[in-house]
């Protein structure tokens, strides 16, 4: 493989999400890099620019077998000519219509050889208008699939929006796609280093790629530090999204925010044995126990909350307090997390995160990849993640788009913990199925 | 410019250097004059004797196809400019006669027709007939996709286009489509038997698909390791030779051929081939490398290289002209070399 690949980003959203202003906007910036533009025959670019290349998407089928292989011949020729001058530009930014599916433009850097050696798909980055977006989830296959593909979402024109807007948003974002970067932006302005050089597809950059793709799928949202007096507190909630929200309050001997992630694993076991039902005026206690806060259908709950000892403690909520309007009273807020969301949206577009602590036996995870593949390969959009195979003092790390798979031996793990972790990002995965059959391969 | 025999009986009758990318090359039948096309937009002109006659900008942006009129001596060119330009001059085409503009799109194929008397020219999906003055006869946008192959039919009345989902026959005074040949694949690059009887074409999934014209039947060659985007054929349509990596396959049309026979392979390169081409006349077949390295063969009377040249770069492409005395071979490398070679034809 060639090491001086040209890397080529993707630019996809929605007409009207801001592509064209992001595009125009990196290459207005001084940035030392010449660019060379492949632009959708819509696009207007705004600025002088020597090297811009009109395309018309050419989405061909390849008779390999595979049924998803998709891949853009147009492109595969813009860039085979792009070959033979590339001493003259540094870098080529790609921007798609606004109904294009990322995948046939992603398979193109996998399938074809030439474009293969020459350039490196260094990412796909995804506008998303903050105020239309929503409703395009719902009614647009391409919108799903373009927050799917990412690596990056730039969620723009946020002025148009609230805050609550915004959290939501980003959270069903997130939920679709738990490896992109989320930033938000107004007018498409977003630092130009955060969707270019990226590398979402180089596997040599897994680890410094995504931090919180290690983090596994709490089913908790939200965790806050709280300095509380002894005595009775009260946990004040409004009726929201949900009948019900389980919770529950941990004590720490010091109010740091290191202490409050390590307990996560922890407080997960703990709600994975379930919950204690509590109706408005029962009291809730720190402890190893998950209260179930059962909401009035009108009006606020109260629930006493009952402190032995003054000092640090940490209050694990399903759902985030905003939501619910949640508020500790008499207790002060030190800092808070929000984690990795639970699929608590029913989005058919979601991904699954699969962590497994046990090594795998290499041939049995095989064939559990040929069967996700062959019988979900056209519905699972991507998949990255690390595995840890019995017998192997080395971590690998793994990325795929539709059936095309790429693993690559990173480096031996050495004292670091070792486990599997796998995101898949697709279409109405099976997750029970999956995870079960995963945990078969167990060595 | 010194002419240098070399032990095998062949000339390096000159050589040339221009600080471009030869993105195209085409030799002159009539007079022997090398037409490059570079990726800065320019051409530039060599006598038959490796003098640069002129180099000028033909085209915004980069130069994707040249063609020579084999009865006048104009040259055609297209650009990565969405035009068409024909070059016209008494001596030499020296000025831009006409230019052909297209909607949008490179101008990739440009060609033509055996008699001379008509040209086409390709960008994207549409095609464009014009007379061998360059007058505009007709247009159309009836392809499929874009057009990733043009040839000539012997008769100069029709062409051959290929683009995704097959071949077609297309008329030169209606660009209607009259024919069709479905395939539902990726077809990126399509070479005519010079009889007119075969078109066989690359295909994007690692195979070469074909039809005989006359009755429409089809058959493929799949199981190549990579994709055979360069096909030629020899002179009397006997012999198809692709290339795929670093191996040419041979398929004879001889006979029963090729259908259920296995190919002859020609192993002589190291990294992949990136041009093809037999000559004109007689069998002797040129194919240049990644590495600078450039083979000549005679398929069928020995499956070693009865020539080798090299130079520095990539070759990125091969011309030949013949006479009945001689063959010479225009060689272009990706450092902007031109290097020109003659020897008796087919080694006799």
């Amino acid at each position: 493989m060639n090491a001086a690949r040209i890397p080529v980003t993707v630019l996809t959203g929605f007409l009207g999400s801001g592509k064209t202003t992001l595009l125009n906007r990196i290459l207005s910036e001084h940035h030392g890099q010449r660019i060379a533009v492949i632009e959708n025959e819509f696009g207007e670019i705004g600025v002088d620019q020597d090297l811009v290349i009109n395309a018309d998407e050419e989405v061909f089928e390849m008779n390999n077998g595979c049924i998803c292989c998709t891949v853009r011949g147009d492109l595969i020729r813009i860039l085979s000519s792009l070959m033979k001058r590339r001493d003259k530009f540094d870098r080529i930014l790609l921007e798609t219509t606004g109904l294009a599916n990322p995948g046939p433009v992603a398979q193109t850097f996998f399938v074809d050889d030439d474009v293969r050696e020459h350039f490196a798909l260094d990412g796909i980055v995804t506008l998303a208008d903050a105020r239309h977006l929503p409703s395009r989830l719902e009614d647009s296959e391409e919108a799903r699939e373009q927050i799917a593909f990412a690596d990056v979402i730039v969620i723009n024109k946020t002025d148009l929006v609230n805050q609550h807007e915004l959290d939501t948003l980003e959270r069903r974002l997130r939920a679709m796609n738990s490896v992109a970067r989320v930033s938000r932006a107004r007018h498409a302005s977003v630092p130009v280093e955060e969707v270019l050089g990226i590398g979402g597809f180089d596997l040599a950059r897994a680890l410094e790629y995504k931090p919180t793709m290690l983090e596994p799928e709490y089913p908790f949202e939200w965790a806050g530090l709280f300095e509380c007096p002894a005595g009775e507190l009260s946990l004040e909630l409004a009726p929201g999204p949900d009948p019900a929200m389980s919770i529950m309050l941990a004590r720490v001997d010091q109010a740091s925010s290191a202490r409050l992630l390590e307990l996560a694993p922890g407080v997960m076991r703990t709600f994975a044995l379930g919950p204690v039902d509590r109706e408005a005026g029962q009291d809730v206690f720190a402890g190893e126990v998950v209260h179930r806060l059962v909401l009035r259908r009108n009006g606020k709950s109260n629930y006493p909350v009952l402190i032995p000892n003054a000092g640090p403690y940490v209050l694990f909520t399903q759902h985030l307090p905003e939501e619910f309007g949640m508020k500790l009273g008499g207790a002060r807020l030190v800092d808070q997390h929000q984690f990795v969301a639970a699929h608590t949206h029913d989005e058919s577009v979601r991904s699954l995160n699969f962590t497994v602590r046990e090594p795998l036996h290499a041939a049995k995870f095989q064939h559990w990849l040929d069967r996700l593949l062959r019988e979900n390969g056209t519905t699972l959009f991507r998949m990255k993640g690390f595995l840890n195979f019995s017998g192997s003092a080395d971590r690998i790390v793994i990325q795929g788009v539709h059936m095309l798979v790429d693993t690559l031996v990173l480096e031996p793990w050495g004292d670091q913990s070792r486990a599997t972790q796998l995101v898949l990002i697709g279409k109405d995965l099976d997750e029970e199925d999956l995870h079960s059959r995963l945990r078969a391969c167990i060595a | 410019m010194s002419a240098v025999l070399d032990s095998s009986g062949v000339y390096q009758h000159w050589s040339a250097g221009l600080d471009d990318y030869p993105v195209v090359l085409s030799v002159c039948g009539r007079s022997g004059r090398v037409a490059v096309g570079e990726s800065g937009g320019r051409v530039s002109l060599f006598g038959r004797d490796g003098t640069l006659i002129r180099r000028w900008r033909a085209h915004a942006d980069a130069v994707m196809a040249l063609a020579w009129n084999p009865s006048t001596g104009d040259l055609l060119s297209g650009g990565q400019d969405g035009c068409a330009r024909l070059w016209r001059g008494i001596t030499v085409p020296d000025h831009e006669h006409c230019k052909i503009a297209f909607a949008k799109a490179w101008v990739d194929h440009v060609a033509f027709n055996p008699q001379g008397t008509r040209l086409a020219a390709c960008a994207g999906r549409e095609i464009i007939f014009a007379n061998a003055d360059g007058e505009e006869v007709v247009r159309a946008c009836d392809h499929a996709s874009t057009v990733t192959g043009l040839a000539w039919r012997p008769n100069g009345e029709q062409v051959v286009t290929a683009c995704y989902g097959g071949i077609q026959y297309v008329r030169a005074d209606s660009a209607l489509i009259k024919r069709r040949f479905k395939w539902s694949g990726s077809l990126i690059s399509l070479a005519l038997s010079p009889d007119g009887n075969v078109a066989a074409c690359g295909c994007q999934d690692n195979s070469v698909h074909f039809w005989r014209l006359a009755s429409g039947v089809d058959a493929m060659m799949s199981g190549y390791a990579a994709k055979p985007a360069l096909l030629s054929w020899r002179a009397d349509s006997g012999l198809l030779a692709v290339a795929s990596g670093a191996e040419i396959t041979l398929w004879s049309f001889e006979g029963q051929g090729p259908e259920g026979m296995r190919p002859e392979t020609l192993d002589g390169h190291d990294r992949p081939i990136t041009t093809l081409a037999f000559a004109p006349r007689g069998a002797c077949l040129v194919s240049g490398c990644r590495d600078g390295e450039v083979l000549c063969w005679l398929p069928g009377r020995s499956a070693r290289p009865v020539f080798r040249h090299s130079g520095d770069g990539e070759v990125t492409r091969i011309a030949w002209a013949c006479s009945d005395e001689s063959s010479s071979l225009v060689i272009a490398f990706s450092i902007g070399e031109i290097h020109q070679l003659t020897f008796r034809r087919d080694f006799k």
